[in-house]
């Protein structure tokens, strides 16, 4: 009997108002996986993962998370804790009376009402958390004053202190400089690993990312092509989903995607 | 109900629909919707501090509406403006109440300030605010392609060299003055109506911005000469009827806009 | 000092007018912390001018107070809920239209009720209150309604700061925003109609936001706000009381309505907190030039 694997889209097609912003996606994600979900901007990664999400309804085909349809199930109902979320712009009040320490604890009982009272136990998780970020150096400081990249990592601890199935990002290496990326980066691998969760992120630059996914879901002009970077990212392989002459030059174990067209 | 003492009030009535109708446009692109409310209410404390005092109520008006502005306009710059816009609201009406309980000519005074009065302006009053009024639409002709890029596209605007803190603060002083020169007739707490409904139904249902201008103007036009005839003929106050007016031509816009939808919606199934 | 306090609490308008105000400042404060954090202070300014309806229609039919603000505003509140807007600026819109209309028919039931009764300044209780004309038989309905809040608050403290911190998070962890949000506009609404029985429905805004401004600005964790927003507004109340009551004394015969006295307490001392706010974050960046 295989395990579930933690997400599976089945030819997933999301259209607002009448037009189609993709269809017949489909790939799988394991528990423990990584996967990156690529493309330009405006091709749908956001809008996919919100369907993952259930904030966004599809108009065909099917999200599965840990087995479960995800439209017949919303989110509380699933395993508890079973899908972190880091959005792409982390918008935090600056004046927000809440320690990084609070802000990952909410992570963890945030959505139970009333009063359950946090015990040893609780806080331990919520240190582990903390420093599976490298974030326990500032855990104690008021999390609207942070910079923007120890926000980062004090909201992927609020994502992942509940031990969830799955955890998506949206774009979470966007505005970083190369040696923070490298980082993130690696502090995914490093969450994927220990904690078996199955990761998703979205990157409209998948050369960070090279190293570490098992499989890049390519998204472009509403249509996906799945499989590992080196079947996707290829000349043949983009140039059918762009419908567009494209070149792939791999140098130096980097991969650059480039246009062919003579008018360049 | 066009006896001669009205006239004034339906000259007065005229001016105050028109500055509305522009300034409120502006009010409802910006969001700054809390703003129009706040800044009556502190021409209420002028206007009451004024009576007490003895003085003209339109100077005291005029005074505490830009002193308010000015206010708002700092304070809100470091704390969370809309939690510092409300406590000066609060306090700036009790003040004027204050005022006018130690004045002794409460009640009927504060009525007439807050809800607005058919006979309340007089000649030479309706001089200043005809003054005050073309002040408005000068500033506002000047300042609206400026003022629209700052609103819309802040970074845009200031790349482009704009000082946006000096736009937004001339168009605060420009709410001042819409203010003063149009809560005499329509009253602090229902000047808003004015200012927000008739210009957020104008936007609704125009597509660009000088339409927009101008189906406000005519919508608050209509709201305040309905507004002053029904208060002639029942003795009710003439805010009452401007506030409800103008809801009614807001919600109208609003189903308009969805009966529109539905139709463009089954035009293109 | 214990002397004076006996002294004034043997008079029963100050003590109904103290028992009243702190049940009511607890209760405001307490909300008013959510309300400011949720960014919602316009939505809370909005519903006490709501409130000035319920509370001139009561007014006008001769039932008290209180029963109108509460009705006017819970039921302002859920509409507020059921058009909002997702978008702020077209929530800011829509509040503001309701405003006027509320406005406007507070105007036409105040307008009515002065017609038909020589009602004259107690008209104007309603929209500036006076906690000295309280009647006290509604002590109880106001302590009932006061814990009310404060037991709701605490059962959805939690979810509330969590869909504020982590909006994303919290609706993939299960929180249930729309229900979560209709409960809060609730509770709002009954703080706000309370705080009008205390200060007027015009003035409710100031015991609303105030406090709960004042202790955000100083607290570093969301309980010690809270904590602190209550003190202070339970601290306004009883100073603005009393120095109502002891002015009647000083300006022969007119007097400081307590209203005043608790609001401008309360401006005065959110001035205060910012001042000195400002203040050391330039005294810690002269520290740090020196170092």
């Amino acid at each position: 009997m295989f395990p579930k694997p933690a997400l599976e889209v089945l030819a997933a097609s999301v259209a607002f108002g009448g037009k189609p912003v993709f269809s017949d996606v489909s790939f799988e994600l394991d528990y423990g996986g990584l996967v990156g979900l690529i493309g330009p901007n405006g091709a749908g990664k956001t809008t996919l993962l919100r369907s993952v999400l259930g904030e966004v309804p599809l108009a065909s085909g099917a999200i599965r998370i840990d087995g479960h349809d995800r439209m017949k199930v919303g989110p509380g109902h699933l395993r508890p804790g079973s899908i972190g979320y880091v959005p792409q712009h982390i918008d935090i009040d600056p004046e927000l009376p809440l320690r990084a320490r609070d802000f990952v604890a909410l992570g963890l009982d945030g959505h139970r009402f009333g009063f359950a009272p946090r015990g040893r136990a609780f806080w331990d998780r919520v240190e582990d958390a903390l420093r599976g970020v490298g974030a326990d150096s500032f855990a104690e400081r008021p999390v609207g004053k942070l910079s923007g990249g120890q926000q980062q990592r004090v909201m992927i601890a609020a994502a992942t202190v509940s031990d969830p199935a799955l955890l998506l990002l949206d774009e979470p290496l966007a505005n970083l400089d190369p040696a923070n990326r490298s980082d993130v980066v690696a502090l995914l691998d490093r969450l994927r690993q220990q904690k078996k969760m199955g990761i998703i992120l979205t990157a409209h630059d998948v050369n960070p990312l090279v190293g570490v996914l098992d499989r890049v879901v390519y998204l472009a002009r509403g249509h996906a092509a799945v499989g590992s970077v080196d079947e996707v990212i290829s000349t043949d392989v983009l140039t059918r989903l762009y419908d567009h002459p494209i070149e792939v030059i791999r140098h130096d174990g980097r991969v650059l995607v480039m246009s062919s067209d003579a008018s360049d | 109900m066009f006896e001669p003492y009205l006239l004034n009030t339906w000259a007065a009535g005229t001016l105050v629909a028109l500055v509305a109708g522009v300034v409120g446009v502006f009010v409802v692109l910006r969001g700054d919707s809390f703003l129009a409310h706040a800044i009556p209410h502190g021409s209420f404390a002028g206007a009451a501090v004024a009576y007490a005092l003895g003085g003209s109520s339109l100077v005291g008006m005029g005074v505490s509406a830009a002193l308010t502005g000015v206010a708002v306009f700092c304070l809100g710059r470091h704390g969370r403006k809309d939690a510092v816009i409300a406590l000066l609201l609060s306090f700036l009406l009790a003040s004027g109440a204050l005022a006018l309980s130690l004045s002794g000519g409460y009640a009927n005074q504060a009525y007439a300030l807050l809800f607005g009065q058919i006979l309340s302006v007089s000649s030479s009053e309706l001089l200043f605010m005809a003054i005050l009024v073309c002040i408005v639409v000068l500033a506002m002709f000047l300042l609206a392609r400026p003022l629209l890029l700052t609103s819309v596209m802040e970074s845009a605007a200031r790349a482009h060299g704009l000082h946006t803190h000096a736009i937004e603060f001339a168009f605060t002083m420009v709410l001042a003055a819409t203010a003063t020169a149009s809560v005499p007739v329509v009253g602090v707490l229902l000047l808003f109506s004015l200012l927000v409904a008739p210009p957020a139904a104008a936007c609704a249902l125009c597509p660009t911005m000088s339409r927009a201008v101008a189906l406000s103007c005519a919508f608050c036009l209509a709201c305040m000469w309905a507004s002053i005839a029904l208060a002639v003929m029942t003795d009710l106050p003439i805010g009452f009827f401007v506030a409800s007016i103008s809801t009614l031509i807001y919600l109208g816009a609003r189903l308009r806009l969805k009966y529109l939808f539905r139709i463009s919606n089954e035009n293109s199934r | 000092m214990i002397a004076f306090i006996t002294e004034l609490l043997a008079v029963n308008e100050v003590r109904t007018a103290l028992a009243v105000g702190s049940a009511v400042a607890v209760a405001t404060a307490a909300v008013g912390v959510l309300t400011v954090l949720r960014g919602q202070s316009f939505a809370g300014h909005a519903l006490t001018d709501l409130a000035a309806v319920g509370g001139s229609a009561a007014f006008l039919l001769g039932v008290d107070q209180l029963w109108g603000f509460v009705a006017s505003c819970v039921f302002s509140s859920l509409g507020m809920h059921a058009i909002g807007v997702r978008r702020m600026r077209g929530r800011d819109v829509a509040t503001g239209v309701v405003l006027g209309a509320g406005m406007g028919l507070t105007a036409l039931f105040l307008t009515l009720a002065r017609k038909s009764r020589s009602a004259g300044s107690s008209s104007m209780a309603v929209l500036f209150g006076s906690l000295f004309s309280v009647d006290p038989g509604i002590t109880p309905a106001v302590l009932a309604l006061s814990a009310f809040c404060l037991v709701v608050l605490a059962l959805i403290w939690r979810p509330a700061v969590f869909s504020v911190s982590s909006p994303e998070l919290a609706f993939a962890r299960g929180v249930p925003m729309g229900a979560l949000d209709a409960i809060f506009m609730v509770v709002l609404g009954v703080a706000v109609a309370l705080g009008a029985v205390s200060v007027g429905a015009v003035l409710s805004t100031a015991l609303l936001i105030g406090p709960a401004a004042c202790a955000l600005r100083v607290a570093r964790t969301t309980h010690a706000a809270m904590l602190l927003s209550c003190a202070l507004g339970v601290v306004c109340t009883w100073a603005g009381t009393i120095l109502s009551y002891e002015s009647y004394n000083w300006l022969e015969g007119k007097a400081l309505s307590p209203s005043f006295c608790i609001v401008a307490l309360i401006f005065g001392l959110y001035l205060a907190i910012s001042a000195a706010c400002r203040l050391s974050a330039l005294a810690r960046k002269g520290q740090v030039a020196h170092v």
